[in-house]
């Protein structure tokens, strides 16, 4: 039986056209990338997308499911970036490999695919990665402006053939400032981390301007963050000043790339609002007192929980 | 000092034996909760095609355990998976189908006014007086074919909302 | 450069540029070969025809009539009645109903019936107070004219005159803004009969009694804008509002939220907060009425195949191909839609051959690969929420896409499925290419339905059981009525009793008289037998 419904027309956006967008908004951020962490990255990437890739090829023959519609949709590519840029550049095959074969599988097919997934399906892979092999994230590659630069020989054996990472290896600015109380007067344009979340940053205005996503997660994530900072910090130690919190970790990709994945955020705009000052509450949270030099990836599945929650309260 | 666990354990049982005797007495319910909930689920059209006079008895039969839930033909497959539903039985298929949402009509000019299938009506939705021809108020009518058998002249069709709307016209 | 950053932070996007149509003067009603005239209004009722095949009829003769005094069917043209056929209607495409088919005579085809009575009250520029006598008797006259909604929901507009006047509505609205982008054909009506449109509402301003009227019309319409204007100053208690060009705007409840900044509920109707809505056409149709006498039987059609759009005025009845045919748009019905109405919440027809409806205000031409086709291949809602953006109700259509999908009734009434409209602008910006508004119809379709039989069981239940009071009742009263009897039965007896007893001696004399009876009947026999004896 024929199938006519209203509208007769429909404007060219499809899930793939959003996807590119994101994708070219993660430009900035992935040229940077490169440059800081060089050929290991570069390895780091491909492996991601390829196992993402195959693991989506092969759970969507299993499950019987239209192949073509939805590998082209891109969201698999998305994924597979996503969790490329939370894992080391120099980590093991198999850890990149685990960590994409857990997002695929533990966090977005177990639920149905594509739109029915509860948590976010790159921060599941990277949490429980981040749990079962803690020691391989101690081991974060230095990058070129700690004058390291390796080729891709040298980052072929680490990644593939277990050789020892450690010389190339500096610890994170994040990482360091647990240990130690650093003072606030740092060079920021010394840090790796400073440069990253710039790029990120510019690739969210971007994704903003062209209406791939809305305001209301980003602000929101940045002022929960800000107002944790205040609330809990004094700002005497490097630990506790803003622009730490906002230029290291995850802060940036979280708020504007991580947070605002539609699928597992809450659906009103108030909703949203409050899902992401949740976010940057419980990252602050974390960073101060809990386990992880970064909880972004706890505070998003956290947050992931409660939507439910806030849909039921806040409809609109 | 067992036995005096003993006896306490049997005291409290006792005392919450008392109380939920008392409770069950004080707020017992006058009517059976299920019938009225069976009955809410039953078409009302009062056709008695399931062997009792009405919905209501009918719904008494199965909460009684006396009927099958598989009786009801106005009510259809819908009904039948509403009701295994509430009594956690499993569906059953139809014993008779019919065809719902049909209106009874009355072709006035063959009408003798013989008042039976007023009698018939379980929902007085029939009006006319001896000698005096009859009609069906349309809004009132179950379709529930009581009335039809029971006319002495055949003069009463059942129809569908299309047929109806152009019989209306 | 706050309305720039208000637009940023809340995108209300548009789904497309309203494209002013190329505007050619309006052309002269195409006189048609033949005319199909369902026996079947655009409210889905029943009309009867009032003539027969091979009848000759005059232009504005009633050729049809219905229950409700105001559904009638007018000739547009003179000419013969052909057949009455089943064939599909523009209320009805998908099934075929009755008939009528006409055609034009060679000779005269435009001679008159005599037309409808005219009435001077209605008919200045000023506001005249009508008795409620006057009144009735104006409403009655105007029935005849078979005016409806023009703008797409095909109410009569006398009914609703009627409901206004009762419900005393203070301010008519008259709805210029387009009902959808590719539509045009308000707005070339407003351009080339400005005073007559006026003239039109002050008549439905003094048949509803109102105090004053508002032109609501979008802001591309600018040449409309400049004409009207220029003969607004003869028509003191009309006004002009000029409002943005996002579709829906010309839909009725935008439009009430236009002018009192709240949104009307699924169960308001504008004319609770005393406002009334009519069509621009529909108040065009009525100056014809009212001035000139004459019955509803042709309108102004936007035709369109998406490129070319053109407005031209068609008879009531007149077949869509020879429309399309007329303006060199061809109709390939494999590759292509022909869609009644707009392309966002039009009607998809499946015959060329149906004559257009009062109601029917676009005829579109469009590609099929650009609908949506099936329940099947859309992707997956991913909750982007561009939906929301557009949605001009405030609703969640990705939450009520979920309900709708999963049947969960009381959920989606929740979240006001009710107050959808059914603009279709979530499905046009959804990227999944999902017919959002297709499962929103079914869904309020079950709903309606399911509520309706919950109704009808509770009426029936009630009915049912006072019946059974009501013959417990009687059986009660017969059961009184027989005890009564045997009482009073027995109290007679007992008084008969009581006399007796009172008279022994009576008793006694009867017995008496019984024996002494007995007596002389025993002594006549025995004489008898002696007698027979003695013979021996």
């Amino acid at each position: 039986m024929p199938f006519h419904s209203p509208p007769f027309i429909t404007n060219t956006n499809t899930i793939s056209v959003l996807m590119s967008k994101v994708l070219l908004a993660l430009i900035p951020a992935l040229l940077i990338w490169v440059y800081l962490y060089g050929a290991g990255s570069i390895i780091q990437f491909f492996l991601c997308v390829i196992t993402c890739y195959s693991i989506e090829l092969l759970i969507l023959k299993i499950r019987g499911k239209a192949i073509r519609l939805f590998l082209q949709d891109g969201t698999a590519m998305i994924t597979a970036l996503l969790l490329a840029f939370c894992l080391p550049p120099l980590a093991p095959w198999w850890l990149s490999v685990c960590a994409c074969i857990f997002a695929m599988l533990l966090g977005k097919h177990v639920y149905g695919g594509l739109g029915q997934n509860i948590f976010n399906p790159a921060m599941i892979g990277y949490a429980i990665v981040l749990i079962s092999f803690p020691a391989e994230f101690a081991v974060w590659q230095g990058s070129f402006l700690n004058d390291i630069n390796i080729d891709f020989k040298q980052a072929f054996g680490v990644v593939f053939l277990q050789q020892e990472a450690f010389s190339y290896s500096s610890a994170t600015l994040l990482s360091e400032s647990r240990g130690q109380a650093i003072p606030t007067n740092i060079n920021w344009l010394e840090q790796p981390s400073f440069y990253l979340s710039i790029s990120f940053l510019i690739g969210g205005l971007f994704m903003l301007l062209l209406r791939v996503i809305q305001w209301h997660i980003p602000v929101g994530v940045i002022i929960g963050l800000c107002l944790m900072v205040f609330l809990a910090h004094s700002n005497e130690t490097l630990l506790d000043s803003l622009s730490f919190h906002l230029f290291t970790g995850a802060t940036m990709i979280g708020a504007f790339f991580i947070a605002t994945d539609p699928v597992s955020a809450a659906t009103s705009n108030k909703g949203k609002f409050c899902y992401a000052l949740m976010i940057g509450v419980l990252v602050i949270i974390i960073r101060t007192w809990g386990n992880f030099p970064d909880g972004f990836a706890f505070a998003v599945l956290l947050a992931n929980l409660s939507v439910p929650i806030i849909d039921r309260y806040l409809k609109q | 000092m067992n036995l005096t666990a003993i006896l306490i354990i049997i005291f409290i049982v006792l005392l919450f034996g008392i109380i939920i005797a008392w409770v069950s007495k004080k707020y017992r319910t006058n009517e059976d909760p299920v019938i009225a909930q069976i009955d809410q689920m039953l078409p009302q059209t009062q056709c008695a095609q399931c062997g009792y006079p009405g919905c209501r008895p009918y719904a008494e039969a199965i909460a009684k355990g006396e009927a099958n839930i598989n009786l009801c033909p106005p009510g259809g497959e819908e009904t039948v998976k509403n009701l295994a539903q509430l009594l956690h039985l499993e569906i059953k298929p139809l014993e008779k189908t019919q065809e719902s949402n049909l209106t009874a009509w009355i072709e006035e000019d063959k009408c003798i006014g013989c008042v039976l299938c007023i009698k018939a009506c379980p929902v007085d939705a029939i009006f006319g007086a001896v000698k005096q021809m009859h009609t069906v108020i349309n809004k009132e009518c179950t379709g529930c074919d009581l009335c039809a058998p029971v006319c002495p002249v055949d003069c009463i069709l059942m129809l569908d909302s299309e047929a109806l709307a152009k019989k209306t016209l | 450069m706050l309305t720039t950053l208000k637009r940023f932070f809340s995108p209300k996007t548009q789904p497309s540029d309203n494209k002013i149509a190329p505007l050619t003067p309006l052309l002269p009603p195409l006189l048609p070969s033949k005319l199909y005239l369902p026996l079947y209004n655009e409210r889905q009722l029943y009309l009867q025809a009032k003539v027969s095949i091979s009848q000759h009829i005059l232009k504005n003769q009633i050729i049809a009539e219905g229950i409700e005094p105001s559904a009638l069917l007018h000739s547009p043209v003179a000419g013969t009645v052909l057949d009455i056929i089943q064939h599909p209607s523009c209320s009805s495409p998908q099934k075929k109903v009755q008939t009528i088919v006409i055609q034009p005579s060679m000779e005269d085809p435009w001679k008159d019936e005599p037309t409808l009575p005219l009435n001077e009250e209605i008919i200045y520029s000023q506001l005249a107070l009508l008795s409620e006598k006057k009144l009735e008797i104006l409403h009655t006259q105007l029935e005849k004219s078979g005016i409806m909604g023009m703008g797409g929901a095909g109410f009569s507009t006398i009914e609703k005159i009627k409901i206004s006047h009762r419900k005393a509505v203070h301010t008519v609205l008259i709805n210029l803004c387009e009902c959808e982008p590719i539509i045009s054909c308000d707005q070339g009506l407003s351009e080339q009969q400005p005073e007559e449109i006026l003239m039109g509402t002050m008549s439905l301003l003094n048949c509803i009694q109102a105090k004053q009227a508002v032109i609501i019309i979008e802001d591309n319409k600018a040449i409309a804008i400049k004409k009207l204007q220029s003969y607004l100053q003869n028509y003191p208690h009309i006004t002009l509002k000029i409002v943005p060009n996002i579709y829906p705007s010309g839909h009725e409840k935008q439009l009430v939220s236009y002018i009192t900044n709240t949104t009307l509920t699924a169960e308001e109707k504008p004319y609770d907060l005393g406002y009334a809505v009519f069509n621009v056409a529909t108040c065009y149709a009525f100056y014809r009425a009212c001035h000139l006498g004459e019955p509803l039987t042709q309108r102004l059609i936007t035709i369109s195949n998406g490129e070319k759009n053109i407005n031209q005025w068609a008879l009531i009845g007149t077949p869509i191909i020879e429309l399309l045919d007329a303006q060199g748009i061809k109709y390939d019905s494999n590759n292509q839609n022909l869609i009644m109405g707009g392309p966002m919440n039009g009607l998809a027809l499946n015959n060329s051959h149906i004559g257009v409806a009062k109601n029917t205000n676009c005829l579109v031409v469009l590609p099929k690969n650009q609908t949506h086709t099936s329940l099947e291949k859309h992707s997956p809602c991913i909750r982007c929420g561009e939906c929301v953006a557009v949605c001009p109700s405030n609703l969640l259509p990705q939450q009520l896409f979920w309900y709708a999908q999963a049947q969960q009734n009381e959920k989606s009434e929740q979240y006001r499925l009710f107050d959808c409209i059914e603009c279709g602008n979530c499905a046009f910006v959804c990227p999944s290419k999902i017919p959002l508004v297709h499962y929103y119809r079914q869904q309020k379709k079950d709903i309606s339905e399911k509520k309706l039989e919950q109704y009808k069981i509770q009426i029936a239940k009630e009915r049912y059981e006072k019946r059974l009071i009501r013959l417990e009742e009687k059986r009660q009263k017969h059961q009184k009525m027989l005890e009564q009897k045997r009482l009073q039965a027995q109290q007679k007896l007992a008084q008969k009793n009581k006399q007796k007893a009172l008279q022994p001696t009576s008793e006694n004399s009867s017995q008496e008289a019984v024996s002494a009876a007995v007596a002389k009947a025993r002594a006549t026999a025995l004489s008898r037998k002696n007698k027979n004896q003695s013979k021996d």
